[in-house]
């Protein structure tokens, strides 16, 4: 009995605690103190291994952006071309024909978000060129096609060579950079 | 007199067998230097272009993806906004990562933007590892710095041929 009793007293005492913890508060003037600083922004960029280029058409690129979190408004993840396989960074493709050992290379003609067609030949004209641009998940294409389409009747490097195997490979430049829409 | 002729003779020859034993001594210690690396600790696909793989580099899993659709095939470059350095240590606190997924060395290089200087360049980073606390060859005084961080990339066939890489603007923070 007493057991019980005991018990009860101590949740009443309890229970008194906690009501009058609000009062006290409420009688007394406070400012809350907070803090936050924004994580770092994290994403993974997934670029193509290998691309097969068509001989008659013009080819898409994908460019994948995932994982993409904590970007602060206002910012995307651009992708450009940085710099391809030949001298000064051009691009181009070089094959060696199997049979007689010649050697040809294949300028490429390149397009990104702007659209317009540049000559992989002219480095610093494509230096830069955004490819995608992301401010979430997702997939972006831009565009290749061998300059061998713009001459029909060309010769020597102006002409796609059957049976040669051209290859070459190209740099990625990524960065977080003001959307258009910033306008900073 | 016979004596000075005699040791003059002996002199001569002395140089001229020091001579070949010092010329065969280089050559033999050339070859056995070139052995070593071209046939010993090295397998063909670690030794080409002088890269080797990166004997300090730890596991490394990622996190899971948060995307519900179907993973793009190619390869992953992870981004980097901010990489932290110690001064006092000379290392990166940032991992740098080859994601599990993967089928190709990744070779990280940090240079300073401007200038170029290299910071750091690493070995091949096989997928699925990870450099830790990465020691930089040159570290900047404290404070921030526009970088660039170089990923080249490079097949795992044996060849070592260079793939499709990036380069990824970030800032380095020393403290």
């Amino acid at each position: 009995m007493f057991k019980k009793f005991l018990a009860s007293l101590t949740m009443a005492a309890a229970v008194g605690s906690l009501a009058a913890a609000p009062v006290c508060a409420a009688d007394s003037p406070r400012t809350n103190l907070t803090m936050y600083e924004a994580p770092d922004p994290t994403y993974t960029i997934t670029i193509p291994e290998t691309v097969a280029i068509s001989t008659t058409d013009t080819t898409l690129v994908p460019i994948t952006a995932s994982d993409v979190s904590n970007l602060p408004d206002g910012k995307q993840i651009s992708v450009t071309y940085e710099s391809g396989n030949g001298v000064y960074g051009r691009l181009y493709l070089q094959g060696t024909d199997p049979n007689d050992g010649t050697s040809y290379v294949m300028t490429m003609m390149i397009a990104g978000t702007a659209g317009d067609f540049r000559m992989g030949a002219l480095e610093k004209q494509i230096k830069g060129m955004e490819l995608a641009s992301f401010t979430d998940n997702g997939t972006e294409n831009f565009q290749l096609y061998p300059a061998a389409f713009d001459y029909p009747d060309g010769t020597g490097n102006l002409q796609i060579h059957k049976g040669v195997p051209y290859t070459g490979y190209m740099t990625y430049g990524i960065a977080l950079t003001d959307t258009p829409s910033s306008g900073k | 007199m016979l004596k000075r002729i005699l040791f003059k003779i002996s002199s001569l020859r002395n140089r001229k067998v020091l001579a070949f034993i010092l010329a065969a001594a280089v050559l033999a210690g050339g070859a056995g230097w070139y052995c070593h690396d071209r046939f010993g600790n090295h397998t063909p696909a670690e030794s080409v272009q002088g890269l080797v793989v990166a004997d300090n580099a730890v596991d490394w899993w990622g996190s899971s993806s948060t995307s519900d659709s179907q993973p793009a095939s190619g390869t992953k470059i992870p981004g980097y906004e901010t990489l932290y350095a110690s001064c006092e240590t000379g290392v990166l606190k940032t991992n740098l990562i080859n994601p599990p997924d993967n089928t190709c060395y990744f070779q990280y290089e940090l240079s300073l933007d401007g200038s170029g200087k290299v910071l750091a360049a690493s070995d091949l980073l096989p997928p699925g590892k990870a450099l830790e606390n990465y020691a930089l060859s040159n570290i900047p005084d404290p404070g921030s710095y526009p970088v660039c961080l170089s990923v080249n990339t490079y097949s795992m066939d044996g060849s070592l041929q260079q793939m499709n890489g990036a380069r990824i603007k970030a800032v380095l923070i020393v403290s």
